[in-house]
């Protein structure tokens, strides 16, 4: 009969324990996958930031170069929903444009002195800063959510729960450089 | 006065000071010898007498020899090399500041002196020596715990963010409650620097905006030089505390040995420049 409950016992902790431990990895994963979303907001709230200044910029440059800014604009846009690849691109072409519109202000000194240029280079300037920032955020976050669900034994939860490795954000060549902070 | 009256006047309060403290000396040793004969109530007074009256006049000669020595060496210098100065070596920061700066956590001792106020660079900065201790007795015994014994810096930046970052090096132990509300820990994408560093902020955003990948390599060069360092970021302040437990700046090592001129400049200008260093370090 003792024995009878102490192998009841037994495997009642066993379960006990395997379900406890199940619970809390599921609750860590769910969390880190938390934690990646919310930083894939953050990528967003500063995409559109820079998005904004791009465009004020546009409208500024226009007036110095016949300047397609409908075409521009289409190319930079952003939408809802978009994909981890299509952020990519989004981010990559407003690279370009910014990259256009510095060489096209070296090109025109009074668009260079034009103290709403100014304004709003400083704003380009702080708002790239804020986008690697929370790339940088967004890809710690995704290192730590891919190891979780790629490392045994937590792996099989992750499995269970259809958790799939997140892809990361890019950075373009030159954005890799550091800013300089102060 | 001149410099060679200063170093005069600094020679003769440190001749004092040592008369002081033989005679102090002597006193004890005279109280140990006749302790447990039966002279012991003619010398033992004898002794009591000289101790007390020894050291009470070795802590004044000190304090004069203090303020010679920060007069002479440490005034002049900083006024050389930084702007705007103002010092006061008797006066500190008071402790609700320090506990304002979250840096370590706050026993039931404090002491704050050495107050310097100045701009180096265009940036204004204040500093100060602190210690702050746990003392615990329970009448039988007693015990002391250092949380924080070091220098602290406030500095003023041109930034403005609403959270607290606050980075501590793993050998920091005494950080006080984490009392910011929504505080959380962030982990860095370097490995390396998660394991030398713990960093918390209220907004994971603004960490990896203000500890960029060359600033993460700045504090691990810092963190060599000073093991025990707590950093925070709050609104446009950047406070920082380095815990130096052995380190005591513009002041003299051993104040009953006669003061070299060249070597006590040396010294107090090694003192500035690791300030300058930090300063280059931080916002150059």
């Amino acid at each position: 009969m003792t024995t009878v409950l102490v192998v009841i016992l037994v495997l009642v902790l066993i379960v006990g324990g395997f379900f406890g431990w199940y619970v809390s990895a599921s609750n860590n994963i769910k969390r880190a996958e938390i934690k990646v979303a919310e930083a894939l907001s953050g990528i967003d709230v500063a995409l559109t930031k820079r998005y904004d200044v791009l465009t004020k910029m546009l409208d500024i440059v226009k007036n110095y170069q016949a300047y397609e800014r409908e075409t521009l604009m289409q190319i930079i846009n952003l939408r809802a929903g978009m994909s981890m690849q299509e952020r990519n691109e989004a981010s990559r072409n407003m690279d370009k444009v910014s990259s256009d519109i510095r060489v096209l202000a070296e090109n025109y000194p009074e668009l260079r002195s034009s103290q709403n240029f100014a304004e709003l280079q400083k704003s380009v300037i702080d708002v790239e800063e804020h986008l690697q920032a929370a790339r940088r955020l967004y890809n710690a976050n995704v290192t730590a959510f891919n190891n979780l669900i790629v490392a045994f034994p937590s792996s099989i939860v992750a499995s269970n729960l259809g958790k799939v490795q997140k892809a990361f954000f890019e950075a373009d060549a030159t954005k890799r450089q550091d800013v300089k902070m102060f | 006065m001149g410099l060679h009256e200063k170093m005069e006047a600094l020679e003769a309060v440190r001749r004092k000071a040592e008369i002081s403290v033989v005679i102090a000396g002597i006193g004890f040793w005279v109280l140990m010898a006749f302790m447990f004969t039966r002279y012991v109530f003619l010398f033992g007074v004898l002794g009591v007498v000289m101790l007390v009256v020894g050291a009470t006049r070795a802590k004044g000669f000190r304090g004069e020899c203090q303020m010679l020595y920060k007069q002479l060496f440490v005034e002049e210098p900083l006024r050389a090399n930084f702007d705007n100065v103002f010092y006061d070596w008797k006066s500190g920061f008071s402790e609700a500041a320090v506990r304002s700066f979250q840096l370590c956590a706050m026993g039931n001792r404090f002491r704050s002196e050495d107050y310097l106020r100045a701009s180096y660079r265009g940036i204004n900065f204040e500093m100060s020596d602190v210690t702050v201790e746990y003392h615990k007795s329970n009448g039988k015994s007693s015990s002391t715990t250092v949380y924080f014994r070091g220098r602290m810096f406030a500095f003023e930046f041109p930034g403005q963010f609403n959270s607290s970052t606050r980075i501590y090096t793993t050998q920091h132990r005494y950080r006080g409650a984490q009392n910011t509300p929504k505080i959380q820990k962030v982990e860095m994408e370097s490995v390396q620097f998660n394991k030398d560093f713990d960093v918390y902020s209220t907004s994971p955003h603004d960490a990896f905006y203000l500890l960029t990948p060359q600033y993460m390599e700045y504090l691990d060069t810092l963190s060599r030089r000073y093991p025990s360092m707590a950093i925070h970021f709050m609104g446009n302040k950047l406070f920082l505390g380095f815990n130096e437990r052995n380190k005591d700046v513009f002041d003299k090592y051993d104040w009953l040995k006669e003061a070299s001129y060249p070597e006590e400049m040396e010294k107090v200008q090694r003192d500035i420049d690791e300030i300058k260093q930090v300063i280059d370090m931080f916002f150059v």
